[in-house]
């Protein structure tokens, strides 16, 4: 049953971890061993600081250790901490010193990354590569990561902390639906990671859309249709929890779009408004406001509006299932995940990092300088360094606004109160093109 | 057969006539113009020229200099920098100047000087006992001016109205109101013979009378200031006009910086100072701004930190803040990161980060390899030079014969100006690179933004351009 929706689709089952010519090296060794010994998620912010730190030189220098090319020694001199080409750091490096490895997702676009991987051959070390969907217009194609089997055996664990600490409990059983085609779990990082990460916890994992057959010149968006069977048996199973995972769009094409007899027609073939996912069902949420029509300005608008349609309990009387709104970004192997929250309510929808996510905050994108003390509700520049990602320097400035989070060390979601190992971010905007005064058209 | 060209050539002068009669209505200086032209022509070029010496005295009255804050706050609303506006109407004024207009009118450099008659100008002149010249105006002009500075189409502007041409205005939309305003309430003849089209190029419904004023009027002479969009535009509907104006594209260039670094580092402190002014002088955003520079006889040691760290302090020190756009300052901060893996040295501000930004290359420029996806175009930055360490003004040679194949250079036709710091044996070299590369201009840091009146425009003398020449010869020399 687990294997069978994937149809040979996605990241295997079995990462094999152990192949790999990193399993043995030492700063791997590390990352597991604090990974597995406890949840991490559960650390102080003090804690979480010093991990990160005690990490940094590990880090570093495992990079320098499995160099190819040269390219990490040369990087780290070029941009300032390394005191030669031969790979010897700065003393008294510090967090705030990453910033100098940024790279930026523009930087990832095309065969971008393919000079900064550490492995000497990407067709023989086992991985897969993910794409963004590639419809930011003026870039030279979509953002391309390859990500090698035992950096993605290490994003189960991070990713399974994040998702355990925010539902509140070890996710091992249930059922879940991710609203997407398998074939996506062969490119898209958020579908494949998350459907990934589901399975090998053992829940039952079900895709609610499928590719239908098209023109060879369609792409894979303009072929894709839902898998009525595969929704209908999931909202009819009695699983008492149950993950309903969909974009805004899936769920604004789902339960907002049609009206009149369309409606009525959704309702017969799926038997669904509304939608029970149990006691302990979850509504799990991503992406951004593409392809939605321009009257929806933010996802909460979706969610306020289907609340009342899908329910946490198995009757009409049921409460209206919490929502984990999660940004999920191709150039990160570790989601930024949100904590539950009741559809209806107004509190700001948080994003919180893993721990082995160093995050900062930039001024803007003018002056790229970490911001120590981020005002609340004002917007910075993101940043962050995904310190499990082996494949590469994962120093990401995605070139998304975000506004800082209220400083405290714990959060009240709709399933109780959750500590914080780091603070969290509001999503707000992707940078901007605006027209600045040209002063120069010609000559003079 | 006959009959039926006539009747096709019929049809299409009646076609050429349609858009006139329309234009008329637009604009009712057109019917105008022929008769005008009988009456500037006819008049002496001297009375011309005192207006415009009495308007130097106007702008000293209280009226004139509220009508120059008025034209400056009216920049400054349509986005200008303040600094900038102020720096066009101080660089407007010495237009007015007695000097330059003596020198732009009797300019030694294109023989202008035979025209001088004890302080007034000589139209009909003697060469020798079997040749002389009588320079008359021309008739039409049509002027479309640029919005980066206002300076080159005001001058051509004044220049082409002394001259005695009716003279048509084409303004970019940053300019269409404020100067048809200040002009037009000018105390001169000129506003009667200078016209505003006030016509937007961005709008739909204004292309086709730009067109039909362009294409269809029988125009001497049509001078274009602008980028490479707009002098394609332009040109593409010029080419219709059948008269045949005379065309002066004033193309997109750009400026290199030329450094010696022991003659540099001799006046350190001055030389930063100018090298620091000649960068930021207009948004670095004139023809003859530095965008790129060269360094000869280097050394890569504290001594170059030396120079550029406090070459960004003075930077630091005047730096005015310009609107700038989010996405280009994370492909600005791209293109920082690229020199630095390519091992350039990058110097940043402390204060004000990538915004000012000077990038030492050693051999070739850092950019070679990478496309639009990465860079900016020349016209997207501010306060940002790559210099690159050569041995020799062959390797410069080099570099700039291939610089225009790199993005940051797409629409930019060559280099206009170099600006050299170097002593007498460098300028030789100096001399010899310019003339390879075709530049217009050898200049010190005093000349970046501003003009000598003896200057050729690209080439252009533009009084002449304005003028008719007639050639008397023979016995007919005896008649002037």
């Amino acid at each position: 049953m687990n294997n069978r929706p994937f149809d040979g689709n996605g990241i295997p089952s079995d990462l094999n971890e152990s192949s790999s010519h990193l399993y043995n090296d030492e700063y791997f060794q590390l990352l597991k061993k604090t990974l597995t010994t406890n949840n991490v998620v559960n650390n102080s912010r003090e804690e979480t600081k010093n991990l990160q730190k005690s990490l940094l030189y590990p880090y570093l220098e495992f990079f320098i250790r499995n160099d190819k090319n040269d390219f990490y020694k040369k990087l780290f001199f070029n941009r300032g901490i390394a005191k030669d080409q031969n790979g010897s750091l700065k003393d008294n490096l510090e967090l705030v010193d990453l910033i100098k490895l940024r790279v930026h997702s523009d930087d990832l676009r095309a065969d971008g990354q393919q000079q900064r991987l550490i492995h000497q051959d990407i067709d023989k070390e086992e991985g897969m590569s993910f794409m963004s969907s590639g419809t930011t217009v003026g870039t030279n194609g979509p953002v391309n990561v390859f990500r090698s089997n035992i950096s993605l055996s290490l994003s189960r664990l991070t990713n399974g902390n994040l998702i355990d600490w925010s539902i509140g409990k070890k996710v091992n059983e249930g059922e879940t639906l991710f609203h997407m085609a398998p074939e996506m779990t062969n490119f898209l990082a958020f579908a494949a990671i998350g459907s990934d990460f589901l399975r090998d916890r053992g829940l039952g994992v079900r895709f609610g859309a499928k590719v239908n057959k098209g023109p060879a010149d369609s792409t894979i968006w303009q072929r894709l249709g839902p898998d009525i069977k595969q929704m209908k048996s999931f909202f009819k199973d009695n699983n008492p929890t149950k993950y309903f995972i969909a974009s805004g769009v899936g769920l604004y094409k789902m339960f907002m779009e049609p009206k009149g007899i369309k409606k009525l027609m959704m309702k017969l073939a799926l038997s669904a408004p509304p939608v029970y996912l149990g006691d302990n069902g979850v509504l799990m949420i991503g992406g951004g406001l593409k392809r939605l029509p321009s009257s929806i300005t933010s996802l909460d608008q979706i969610v306020k509006n289907t609340g009342d349609f899908i329910l946490a309990g198995d009757n009409k009387n049921a409460p209206p299932a919490p929502v984990i709104d999660m940004l999920g970004l191709t150039e990160s192997l570790n989601v930024f995940i949100g904590v539950p929250t009741d559809p209806h309510s107004d509190d700001p929808w948080i994003k919180f990092p893993h721990p082995l996510t160093y995050t900062a905050l930039l001024k803007s994108p003018f002056d790229l300088t970490p911001v120590e003390n981020p005002k609340e509700g004002e917007e910075y520049l993101l940043f962050y360094v995904n310190l499990m990602t082996l494949d590469y320097v994962e120093a990401i400035i995605p070139g998304d606004f975000v506004k800082a989070s209220k400083d405290m060390d714990s959060i009240n979601t709709a399933l109780g109160k959750r500590n914080i190992s780091q603070n969290g971010f509001i999503y707000s905007r992707r940078a901007e093109q605006s027209e600045g005064f040209k002063i120069r058209e010609g000559c003079g | 057969m006959i009959n039926f060209f006539k009747k096709k050539e019929n049809k299409n002068n009646n076609n050429n006539n349609k858009p006139k009669l329309h234009l008329s209505n637009k604009f009712p200086w057109i019917s105008n113009l022929d008769k005008n032209f009988v009456k500037l022509s006819n008049q002496d070029i001297n009375i011309r020229i005192n207006e415009i010496n009495n308007l130097r005295d106007y702008f000293n009255t209280s009226k004139g200099s509220n009508q120059l804050l008025n034209l400056k706050n009216s920049l400054v609303q349509s986005g200008y920098p303040e600094n900038a506006a102020q720096l066009e109407i101080d660089f407007f004024l010495e237009l007015f100047d007695e000097v330059t207009i003596q020198n732009l009118l009797f300019n030694d450099a294109a023989g202008l000087h035979l025209h001088f008659d004890n302080g007034n100008f000589k139209q009909k002149i003697k060469i020798n006992k079997e040749f002389g010249l009588i320079r008359t105006s021309i008739g039409k002009v049509f002027i479309v001016g640029s919005s980066n500075t206002l300076l080159p189409v005001l001058t051509s502007m004044f220049l082409s109205y002394i001259a005695g041409n009716n003279t048509v205005v084409q303004l970019s939309s940053l300019h269409a109101n404020c100067i048809p305003d200040f002009i037009e309430n000018l105390p001169f003849e000129g506003v009667n013979h200078i016209h505003f089209t006030k016509l937007y190029r961005e709008k739909e419904e204004d292309l086709l009378l730009i067109e039909n004023l362009i294409a269809n009027l029988n125009w001497n002479v049509i001078n274009v200031w602008g980028g490479n969009d707009s002098l394609d535009f332009y040109n593409k509907i010029i080419s219709k006009n059948t008269y045949r104006p005379r065309i002066i594209n004033m193309e997109p260039l750009t400026g290199a910086l030329i450094m010696q670094q022991d003659y540099f580092e001799k006046n350190l402190n001055i030389n930063i100072e100018n090298l620091s002014s000649s960068i930021r002088v207009m948004g670095q955003q004139l023809c003859s701004s530095p965008t790129i520079g060269f360094l000869i006889n280097y050394n890569l040691d504290e001594s170059i930190d030396n120079i550029f760290e406090n070459l960004i302090l003075d930077i630091e020190q005047n730096y005015i803040p310009s609107s700038s756009d989010e996405s280009n300052s994370i492909k600005l901060d791209r293109m920082i990161n690229i020199a630095r893996d390519k091992g350039s040295k990058v110097y940043t501000s402390s204060k004000y980060s990538n915004n000012i930004c000077i990038i030492i290359s050693e051999n070739q420029s850092a950019f070679n390899e990478y496309n639009s996806s990465h860079l900016l175009n020349i016209h997207e930055r501010r306060n940002f030079i790559e210099i690159v360490c050569v041995d020799n003004f062959s390797a410069i040679h080099q570099i700039i014969n291939n610089l225009f194949e790199n993005f940051s250079y797409k629409d930019t036709k060559k280099i206009q100006t170099l600006l050299s710091f170097g002593d007498k044996s460098f300028d030789l070299e100096v001399h010899q690179l310019a003339s390879l590369i075709g530049a217009y201009r050898i200049i010190d840091s005093n000349y970046v933004l501003r003009r000598h009146p003896m200057e050729f425009f690209d080439n252009y003398n533009l009084f002449s351009e304005f003028t008719n020449l007639i050639s008397v010869v023979g016995s007919k020399v005896d008649n002037l």
